[in-house]
């Protein structure tokens, strides 16, 4: 069956409502009014009580039907604005109505298990996130000059991507083979003595919120790359946060995820551990023990702007922290041709 | 009265001593040149002894009798203590108007560092240079082209020596920036990448060291023999030599009939 969209309206001129990053409320563009979340979801509950379903049931041909393993994975709703049918996977959150763009946000697909606990607002605007992908490109030595004016932004999309986020306290326990080398004359030789050594090191520190993208749709390395993000800025899950934006719900399970947050914690305690090792030559780490306490997994929302730009038939994909401002993105990729060149210019330059 | 005036006259000597102990480098016994040409030559081969450290002597003589030149001009550079520094650096452009063996013949003899810097191409274009003034019988224009020769390839040789110094510091430098800029570029160009560790994440203070052990194990002893510099030697050929001069001295030489 067909379920409505959420969707808020303006209680002024009836337009529909995105909820402003920067005015951190929900903000009407075509009367310039701003209200309060809760306001408006009270409001829109009222609303909802007042309207009463159609009864306009048709007999669709077998042949139109979506089979057992696209209907798995296809969800449709209704625009609460034009009465359209949307049309979306099962782990799609918010979207907008391909008819008339009005942002809406798909009930159910965050509810239960896939409620998330919190969600960080978006901080960061689209216009911000444009002028972060000119200063970008800016001073590229490498990059065409035509990659900028001939550069068209396709897609430019926010977007809620679903994290899981890992706190815990760790503790370490670590050794080193380590030597450390003195060297001396004699007559005719150099006499080289290296004194080898064990060295233990344990210790521990705690992480708050190491965050592991839960969605198989984001390159993980590309959401790595915005990180990090600051959770103590986090909100109570409020789906009012999403109206405007497009959302993901996670298909990846916490205990997929958790990995790769071991493998960061472990890197992390290793190196901070081998730091302590001073005064050798050399210092190599032969075994590493890391205990994890009180551990904790919760399930967020991250805000996130990509952006889709098309130069001589590629596509370019950038992303932006929509806290932070943190923005990614491989430009052309870097030849040995262009190491070469310049090599040669920068040795003719020195000579 | 009279020992001070034999005091005040010792005194004079010894003040102008070094003037006369400085020893001509135009030795011209053949009486080719006028005195305002060597005067001339004087000077030029001063300020060459001054900026290159290296010595030029203009000897002509009359007649050597049966004594081979280059030989005769090895003897009388070592003999009369030419050169310049441990090596006694140097040339000698030694001529013999007339005789059997030697009339009409020029020689380069080179000691230390002229044996280097004046290979025998080098010679061949020098009395390439030098010939038309000697058939006219201009000595004084053609030891004014050859002082002139002598300073181009001295000057050529000092630019040569401090590149190829630097070459090898040119090289590394210019692989290092050029390394250096080709991944700075590389960076500015690619900053999508996986996150090593989670020190973002880390509590501020919250790391404790609980455990510190270093224990020494054994230690291992290398010798390494200390390699010392070797030297090489030399050689010529054909029209051009290279011998050692009675007084014990190497040279090489170049001769040409004018």
């Amino acid at each position: 069956m067909t379920q409505a969209a959420a969707h808020y309206k303006c209680p002024c001129c009836g337009a529909s409502l995105t909820f402003g990053s920067q005015s951190q409320q929900m903000d009407c563009a075509s009367c310039g009014n701003s209200f309060p979340l809760e306001a408006i979801q009270q409001a829109a509950e009222i609303d909802v009580q007042n309207t009463t379903d159609e009864q306009m049931n048709w007999q669709f041909a077998s042949h139109s039907d979506f089979d057992e393993a696209e209907s798995a994975h296809l969800k449709t709703y209704r625009c609460q604005n034009c009465g359209s049918e949307i049309v979306a996977d099962e782990t799609t959150a918010a979207t907008e109505c391909v008819y008339c763009g009005s942002p809406s946000i798909l009930p159910g697909v965050l509810s239960g298990a896939y409620r998330p606990d919190a969600v960080i607002p978006f901080q960061k605007s689209k216009k911000e996130a444009m002028d972060a992908l000119r200063n970008h490109c800016k001073g590229k030595k490498l990059l065409p000059k035509t990659f900028m004016s001939d550069n068209q932004i396709e897609k430019i999309t926010g977007v809620y991507e679903p994290f899981w986020l890992f706190q815990a306290d760790a503790e370490g326990d670590c050794t080193f083979n380590c030597t450390r080398v003195s060297a001396r004359r004699q007559g005719q030789y150099e006499v080289i003595n290296t004194a080898h050594f064990l060295v233990r090191r344990g210790g521990g520190m705690s992480f708050k919120q190491v965050p592991v993208d839960a969605s198989t749709k984001m390159d993980d390395t590309l959401m790595e790359s915005i990180e990090p993000y600051d959770s103590d800025k986090a909100d109570d899950f409020n789906i009012g946060y999403l109206s405007g934006y497009q959302a993901q719900r996670h298909d990846v399970a916490a205990a997929d995820c958790q990995p790769r947050a071991n493998e960061r914690v472990r890197e992390s305690v290793l190196s901070t551990l081998q730091s302590t090792v001073i005064g050798y030559s050399s210092v190599v780490p032969v075994n590493t023990q890391v205990q994890l306490r009180h551990g904790q997994v919760r399930q967020v929302l991250m805000p996130v702007w990509l952006l889709n730009t098309r130069w001589q038939g590629k596509t370019y994909t950038f992303a932006m922290n929509g806290q932070t401002g943190q923005f990614v993105g491989d430009l052309l990729g870097i030849t040995a041709a262009a190491y070469g060149i310049a090599y040669l210019l920068f040795t003719m330059g020195v000579l | 009265m009279m020992k001070k005036a034999l005091a005040v006259l010792l005194l004079l000597l010894l003040m102008v001593s070094p003037a006369l102990a400085e020893m001509s480098r135009v030795v011209d016994q053949a009486d080719v040149l006028t005195d305002a040409e060597e005067q001339l030559l004087e000077q030029e081969i001063a300020q060459i002894r001054e900026k290159y450290k290296f010595d030029v002597l203009l000897l002509t003589m009359d007649s050597i009798g049966d004594r081979q030149g280059d030989y005769y001009a090895a003897d009388y550079y070592d003999n009369n203590g030419y050169g310049v520094g441990p090596n006694h650096d140097g040339i000698c452009f030694f001529y013999v108007p007339q005789g059997d063996r030697n009339g009409n013949t020029v020689f380069f003899v080179k000691t230390g560092s002229g044996e280097r810097i004046f290979t025998d191409d080098v010679d061949d274009e020098i009395a390439n240079q030098i010939r038309g003034y000697m058939r006219q019988q201009n000595y004084g224009g053609a030891l004014a082209q050859y002082v002139l020769a002598v300073i181009d390839q001295l000057e050529e040789s000092r630019a040569i020596n401090r590149a190829t110094r630097l070459l090898p510091i040119f090289a590394i430098a210019g692989l290092a920036v050029g390394a250096a800029v080709a991944f700075s570029f590389k960076s500015q160009m690619k900053n999508v990448r996986r996150k090593v560790g989670a020190m973002s994440y880390v509590r501020d203070g919250s790391f404790h060291l609980s455990r510190q052990q270093d224990i020494y194990l054994y230690t291992t002893t290398t010798r390494r023999r200390i390699e010392t510099d070797s030297h090489r030697g030399g050689g010529g050929g054909g029209s051009h030599g290279s011998f050692t001069s009675s007084s014990g001295s190497h040279h090489t030489s170049s001769s040409y009939k004018m």
